[in-house]
């Protein structure tokens, strides 16, 4: 009970912190302060983790032929999603070939989306340090 | 050299089946016990410490172009 209270204080928490990072314009120094701040906590962890250390002492990933196909597929998948990003990075105008960006540019356009977009981002941030 | 199609929906529609497939893909790799996931794909990278950093500086990277230099 208490776990799960502590959980949801977390997320409500994340969840304000969200709201607060996202509430002004991009290009501004509020907007900088508060993206920047759960990147040096992340940074900071990832080092009292030993992220730094160079060997670690993961045990040995158990993958057969058929993972070994998979993960063969995930980076076909990877190299696929790279070259399309650059191809639409490279050409012009925005408006024909959209990019990831200005597709969230309109999708974030709505304050709402936007806040769940920095609560995602900070998810991914945090699955990113517990691996 | 890939070259994009000149059509704003051909573009959105190859971001979709792109997006699409790689949701689909880690469905089927959910669903079989013996296929990797997309966590299996992360749990190797951040094995060495370059690529782990990597992705961590990647995460940060993308965080600063939407949220700091976006354009809504």
């Amino acid at each position: 009970m208490a776990r799960s209270g502590r959980r949801f204080a977390l997320v409500g928490a994340v969840g304000a912190y969200s709201a607060v990072a996202v509430a002004t314009d991009p290009w501004t120094l509020h907007a900088s302060i508060l993206t920047a701040i759960p990147g040096i906590a992340a940074a900071s962890y990832a080092v009292r983790r030993g992220w730094h250390r160079i060997g670690r002492d993961d045990p040995p990933l158990q993958i057969d032929q058929v993972g070994a196909l998979g993960l063969m597929i995930w980076t076909l998948l990877v190299v696929l999603l790279t070259l399309w990003v650059l191809a639409t990075f490279f050409s012009h105008p925005r408006s024909t070939y959209p990019t990831i960006s200005s597709i969230l540019n309109g999708v974030f356009d709505n304050y709402a989306l936007r806040a769940a977009g920095f609560m995602g981002w900070l998810a991914m941030g945090w699955y990113l340090l517990r691996r | 050299m890939i070259l994009p199609p000149d059509s704003r929906s051909a573009n959105l529609l190859i971001w979709a089946l792109l997006f699409g497939t790689i949701a689909l893909w880690q469905i089927v790799c959910l669903l079989h016990s013996r296929l990797p996931p997309l966590k299996t794909l992360f749990d190797l990278l951040c094995r060495w410490w370059v690529t782990r950093w990597a992705l961590l500086l990647g995460w940060f990277w993308w965080g600063w172009h939407v949220w700091v230099r976006g354009g809504w």
